[in-house]
């Protein structure tokens, strides 16, 4: 990921801007002001992306990162913030699945890190159907990669929302006794397959293993989802 | 002369340094060439010479040389076996006669030759003197005359044999002449030796000896080594100037021309069976037994031979020959019945042969034929393949020999048109434990054959039995319920060999039960048990121990399956094993028969019950998974809307059905709903999540 001190870049940019603002004011009245200066590069257009997608300026973070990728293709950190600005704005399965394949630029531009890879595995998990497995896949090697993801741009998205990324696939596949593994990494049910006495969740028991794994899930799901 | 004395190098000639000079001795080369010159000194003004020559017989040959050799004996000591020995090719003491077929004798110059005279010798009576004989000669005390050129010659002698190491013309001499004066020599006695018995190569002795001298046929001079030389003469001529002549000129006693060689040891050969007692049955192999050793190795491997004889050795008989020394030979007794057997094993080395025979007597007799009966299976019979069954028989040999009993077993599954191998050279016990072939037939027999080294008595199954795979028995059983409660389902298991794991695929219609449990149950109980659904309409189950453990041979109950029934009810649903393994304890599957089982689903007693979860994208919360859980369903996916919207499901199994949701960007929250039919009613549920 290349990104790191853009913010002290920007506010650097900002002081510059403002000693020219002002040295303009005091050297002639009736001179043009100055503008203030832009992003010239992909670098800079990246920059500036993920300082609108940090303020939720979402639509002026993609037209950042479109910039970026316009003055180079290749610049894979931008497709990697376009994945995550579409993410941030998808309703839609087909939404969810232009961000996914904004992360898979990101990779085959040589973007890499966790970063990544959880944005992947959050696009997967909402493009359903076959998707899914990927979701599961892309989840454990974030959290391989970095086991205490916190992501930058967005720091309440953390490797808890990873497990439950993985949890939520292997449910929405049927595997719960999966599923149920990666949601005990987040908070331990105690549930047990071959104990019926276990299958609770809260105050409630469950009649089926299946039903108390779900509504632990759902339980998760409430408490760190949003 | 007995006896070689010991040598010593004095430069150009070997003399023997031990015996003293007795006089004064020059000696004066007549070729004019003195290349080497020895001297010793014994005594005040004894005085020796010694010095290389040249002597050409003007005569060329004479005829006694060709051809002429003698074979005189052995010189002392006595060779030991595999000791450096000496040979004499020439050993003459000059008492049975001169000159014998052993010397020519000539004289060229004054008529004066050497005879045998008894005027001195250093044993026995006579010894030769150098003018014994002729015109011109001497008798006992006399000087020897003038002008004399007196040969004596010997040989050839074939010195070409590679075993021989050495060799050497020794004789002792009582010399008397005239010494040397400076350089010139005028009487005295040349030693020499030829290879063309014109041109001799040695030594001259002028003065005073009286001592043994070599000359050495290693180390002539001019000519060197002898050795390898297919002929080679010696040659003893006394030569007299025209003045100064004393008594007795030169006189030989005791001439010997010896070999050393290595002596070859003969080969030691020693049979060990048979030994004599025995009791050989015509048309049986025998192994004869022997060791045969060659004391020197050599000269070449050895070579063995092996005969018998059935009269004690009077007249032998070739078995083989030409045979590597291996110790044993299987020999094939021959139709010769005896009582005075006799085996002789020789071996040669290339040099000699030794030999070695049995110590006594042994019998050749004929043999006894064996009996064999087969008594079980004899026919008739059913046998479980895979299964041990015990064959028994019954064998005899009247005279127990020439061996014990080997029995072999066969079993064929076509009545005897293909036979297979069980066993082969067991002993005669009666019985063995067989496990019949993993075949079905009713075309077995057995079949026993009873060797006793010479003949083979046969007999087989009198009569065809069967043999048929044993089959273990995998078996479902049935259960039945109202739509939305559980049963359970028993395994049967009726395995007819040790089990270490089952592993099997369960089909059935999901859509009116699905699997939710699994467990070992009684005699398998300490077996671990897995399951899970593979598919909405299958699962597979695992029946395995973690330990070296095996499910013994039994009947009954291994394991439970736990079903909840799902659906309208009034169905039933085939439970179907397939692709069963069932090992044995080594990990081989064996041959299962199965039997299906049965679901039967009732009318559900109460109204579906719906779990609503909802799964929101941790990083898009708005977007979401739905999944709902339906009992006592209808076995139809639910009706499930979001924010008023029907959703399309998915069933995932096990009556659990998965949705998408993408809540709007403006909405608080999204309700959820869901509700399905059956015969008892509708069921309902909903659920509101709220929207970051």
């Amino acid at each position: 990921m290349r990104r790191g001190s853009h913010s002290i870049r920007f506010l650097l940019a900002m002081a510059v801007t403002v000693v020219a603002t002002v040295g303009g004011g005091c050297s002639s009245d009736d001179s043009t002001p100055t503008q203030p200066t832009g992003p010239s590069g992909a670098s800079g257009y990246t920059e500036r992306g993920w300082e609108r997608y940090e303020s939720g300026d979402f639509d002026g973070a993609l037209s950042d990162f479109a910039a970026a990728l316009d003055r180079d293709a290749t610049y894979g950190e931008a497709y990697a913030g376009r994945g995550w600005t579409q993410l941030a704005q998808a309703t839609s399965v087909s939404a969810m699945q232009a961000a996914g394949n904004s992360f898979v630029s990101a990779e085959s531009n040589g973007e890499s890190g966790a970063y990544v890879q959880v944005g992947r595995a959050a696009a997967s998990l909402g493009s359903a159907g076959t998707m899914l497995a990927t979701a599961v896949t892309q989840a454990r090697a974030a959290l391989e990669t970095d086991p205490g993801f916190v992501f930058e741009h967005r720091t309440s998205i953390t490797a808890i929302d990873v497990r439950l990324i993985e949890a939520f696939a292997q449910a929405a596949q049927g595997n719960f006794d999966a599923a149920l593994i990666a949601a005990d990494q987040v908070s331990d049910s105690g549930i047990d397959a071959s104990q019926s006495a276990t299958w609770q969740v809260g105050d409630e028991v469950y009649a089926s293993y299946v039903g108390a794994v779900l509504a632990h899930l759902h339980a998760l799901s409430q408490q760190y989802s949003g | 002369m007995r006896g070689l004395l010991q040598i010593l190098d004095a430069g150009c000639l070997r003399l023997d340094v031990r015996l003293v000079a007795i006089a004064w001795i020059a000696i004066v080369g007549l070729s004019g060439t003195v290349p080497c010159t020895a001297a010793g000194q014994a005594g005040s003004g004894a005085r020796w010479e010694v010095r290389e020559a040249h002597l050409v017989d003007p005569a060329g040959k004479t005829p006694g040389h060709s051809g002429v050799r003698d074979e005189l004996g052995t010189v002392d000591p006595v060779s030991q076996p595999g000791q450096k020995a000496w040979t004499s090719l020439l050993d003459d003491d000059f008492e049975s006669g001169f000159p014998g077929a052993t010397w020519s004798v000539r004289a060229d110059g004054t008529d004066a030759v050497w005879e045998d005279w008894t005027c001195w010798s250093t044993s026995g009576t006579h010894s030769v003197g150098c003018a014994v004989s002729g015109s011109a000669a001497i008798t006992c005390g006399q000087d020897y005359p003038s002008g004399m050129q007196s040969w004596m010659t010997a040989g050839p002698f074939d010195l070409s044999d590679a075993s021989y190491l050495d060799a050497v013309f020794e004789f002792y001499l009582n010399l008397n002449t005239e010494p040397n004066s400076g350089s010139e020599y005028r009487d005295y006695l040349f030693v020499g030796a030829s290879i063309d018995g014109t041109n001799y190569n040695g030594f001259n002795y002028a003065g005073t000896l009286l001592q043994t001298l070599q000359l050495d046929l290693t180390a002539v001079p001019v000519e060197g080594n002898l050795l390898g030389e297919a002929q080679v003469w010696v040659a003893l001529v006394f030569v007299s100037d025209a003045s100064t002549n004393l008594a007795g000129g030169a006189q030989i006693d005791d001439a010997v021309l010896a070999v050393d060689q290595t002596v070859n040891q003969v080969p030691v050969v020693t049979v060990t069976d048979p030994v004599g007692g025995e009791s050989l049955t015509i048309g049986s192999s025998y192994r004869i037994s022997y060791t045969a050793v060659d004391p020197d190795a050599g000269p070449s491997s050895l070579g063995v031979s092996i005969d018998y004889s059935t009269n004690s050795g009077s007249i032998w008989t070739p078995i083989v020959s030409g045979q590597p020394n291996e110790g044993t030979y299987d020999w094939m007794v021959p139709d010769e019945a005896t009582t005075t057997g006799r085996i002789r094993v020789r071996a040669t080395d290339g040099a000699d042969e030794g030999e070695g025979v049995s110590s006594s007597d042994f019998s050749i007799i004929s043999n006894v034929e064996p009996t064999v009966t087969l008594l079980s299976p004899n026919g008739g019979e059913s046998l479980a393949a895979n299964a041990t069954t015990t064959v028994t028989w019954t064998a005899t040999d009247p005279d127990a020999a020439p061996r014990e009993l080997q029995i072999s077993l066969e079993y064929t599954t076509d009545d005897g048109a293909n036979w297979f191998p069980i066993d082969s050279g067991l002993a005669n016990t009666g019985s063995l434990a067989w496990t019949a072939p993993e075949v079905t037939t009713t075309q077995a027999k057995l079949r026993i054959s009873a060797w006793d080294g010479s003949a083979t008595a046969v007999d087989e199954s009198d009569a065809v039995f069967s043999i048929a795979l044993a089959y273990s028995d995998l078996t479902l059983g049935d259960a039945s319920g109202p739509s939305g409660t559980t049963v359970t389902v028993a395994l049967a298991l009726d395995n007819v060999a040790d089990v270490g794991g089952l592993q099997a695929d369960l089909f059935f219609d999901g859509s009116k039960a699905f699997l939710t449990g699994f467990e070992a149950v009684g005699r398998a109980s300490g077996m671990a048990a897995e399951a899970r659904q593979t598919g909405e309409n299958q699962a597979r189950i695992l029946l395995y121990y973690d330990s070296d453990d095996q499910l013994a041979t039994g009947s009954g109950d291994v394991a439970e399956l736990e079903f909840t029934l799902q659906g309208p009810g009034g169905g039933t649903t085939t439970l179907q094993l397939s692709d069963v393994v069932l090992s044995d304890a080594v990990g081989i599957a064996l041959p299962v028969t199965l039997t299906d089982g049965e679901l039967s689903v009732e009318q559900p007693q109460d109204a579906p019950v719906l779990q609503i979860s909802v799964l929101k994208n941790p990083a898009r919360p708005r977007t979401m998974q739905i999944l709902v859980r339906v009992a006592n369903g209808s076995g139809d996916a639910p009706t499930v809307t979001a924010g008023g919207a029907n959703l399309s499901l998915t069933s995932l199994g096990q009556a659990v059905y998965r949705g998408e949701y993408s809540a709007a960007d403006n909405a608080a929250t999204v309700t959820i709903a869901a509700s399905d039919t059956n015969i008892r009613g509708i069921g309902n549920a909903q659920i509101t999540v709220a929207l970051p």
